[in-house]
């Protein structure tokens, strides 16, 4: 493995912890810190629609963070492979939803740029995932 | 109806913005047109022609982008909002007192629809101006709304925002 291959595998797990810390209540700096914050994010999660630009990527991970609490963690991903061109890069893996949050197997795509010498995720894509949101809608309703 | 309104300019101007009030003007067809006003508003001027009386008329805040319109069927007593976009500052401030001066005068007993269903998730703002705009609904002489959502992650934010008002519990979701 290249060390830019590692270092956006690195970057790639400081994500995932980040989505970690969002849904165990220990809120979104991390996750604030995983992303280039520019108009050219993008995002699509396992519910809702594309958002486009950081503001909007910014409010949907607030959505996620306000299911957050302690006892709603245990995300893990498995098969992290990374994938290097220049300054841009991707990755793919299997994103383990926390049981709280559905408990799906979802298939993730990441894209990443290096800028400043700094790899940070510019997109996040997601399998659909009825049951996460199947889930939250059970915790927004006292059910 | 509004979406295919305003689609449609047709020779329909007016400037009576009180919701359920008598268009004076001769109209043989329905649509809208939109007058530009300062502060970068578009107020929506719906007009529509039904057994020769005259609709309400649509207040709408924002642009093609991110705003809101509303408005009040009196034939059915039913306040209709619709949002889309993902909402900045001002149109996110002005909504839940611009929902309220459209539900001024009410007969009591009626009722709202929401349609939500372009609409992103909110930042502080907006979510802070919904949860006002829910709390007042009964004050304002709503007695159930309806709020239909295709985006999920926006069905959720709204779902936990409701849940934090008593009067929540008069919202229904689609």
């Amino acid at each position: 493995m290249t060390n830019d291959e590692q270092a956006v595998i690195d970057a790639t797990a400081r994500f995932y912890d980040a989505i970690e810390k969002m849904v165990s209540g220990q809120g979104l700096e991390a996750m604030r810190e995983a992303w280039h914050h520019t108009d050219r994010v993008t995002g699509g999660h396992p519910s809702g629609n594309w958002s486009e630009g950081w503001d909007e990527v910014w409010a949907t991970w607030e959505v996620f963070a306000s299911f957050g609490r302690e006892d709603r963690g245990g995300s893990s991903i498995s098969g992290l492979r990374a994938y290097v061109y220049g300054d841009t890069a991707y990755t793919t893996c299997v994103f383990q939803a926390s049981p709280a949050f559905g408990g799906d197997p979802l298939a993730c795509t990441n894209v990443l740029r290096r800028m400043d010498g700094v790899w940070k995720i510019i997109h996040h894509h997601a399998d659909k995932s009825p049951s996460m949101g199947a889930a939250l809608e059970r915790i927004a309703t006292g059910g | 109806m509004a979406t295919k309104a305003a689609r449609n300019v047709l020779p329909v101007r007016h400037t009576d913005r009180q919701p359920g009030a008598r268009c004076s003007l001769p109209c043989s067809n329905f649509g809208a047109e939109m007058v530009r006003s300062p502060g970068d508003r578009t107020v929506e001027v719906l007009s529509r022609c039904l057994s020769g009386r005259y609709s309400p008329h649509m207040e709408r805040i924002g642009d093609e982008r991110a705003g809101f319109s509303v408005g009040f069927d009196p034939a059915t007593s039913t306040v209709h909002v619709r949002a889309w976009g993902f909402w900045g500052v001002e149109v996110a401030t002005a909504f839940d007192s611009e929902v309220s001066n459209g539900c001024r005068g009410l007969p009591r007993g009626s009722t709202m629809f929401m349609d939500m269903s372009e609409l992103k998730p909110m930042r502080d703002e907006g979510q802070l101006s919904f949860r006002r705009l829910i709390g007042e609904l009964p004050r304002l002489g709503i007695k159930d709304t309806t709020i239909r959502t295709d985006n999920q992650l926006t069905k959720l934010q709204l779902l936990r925002l409701a849940g934090t008002v008593a009067a929540g519990e008069l919202i229904r979701f689609t």
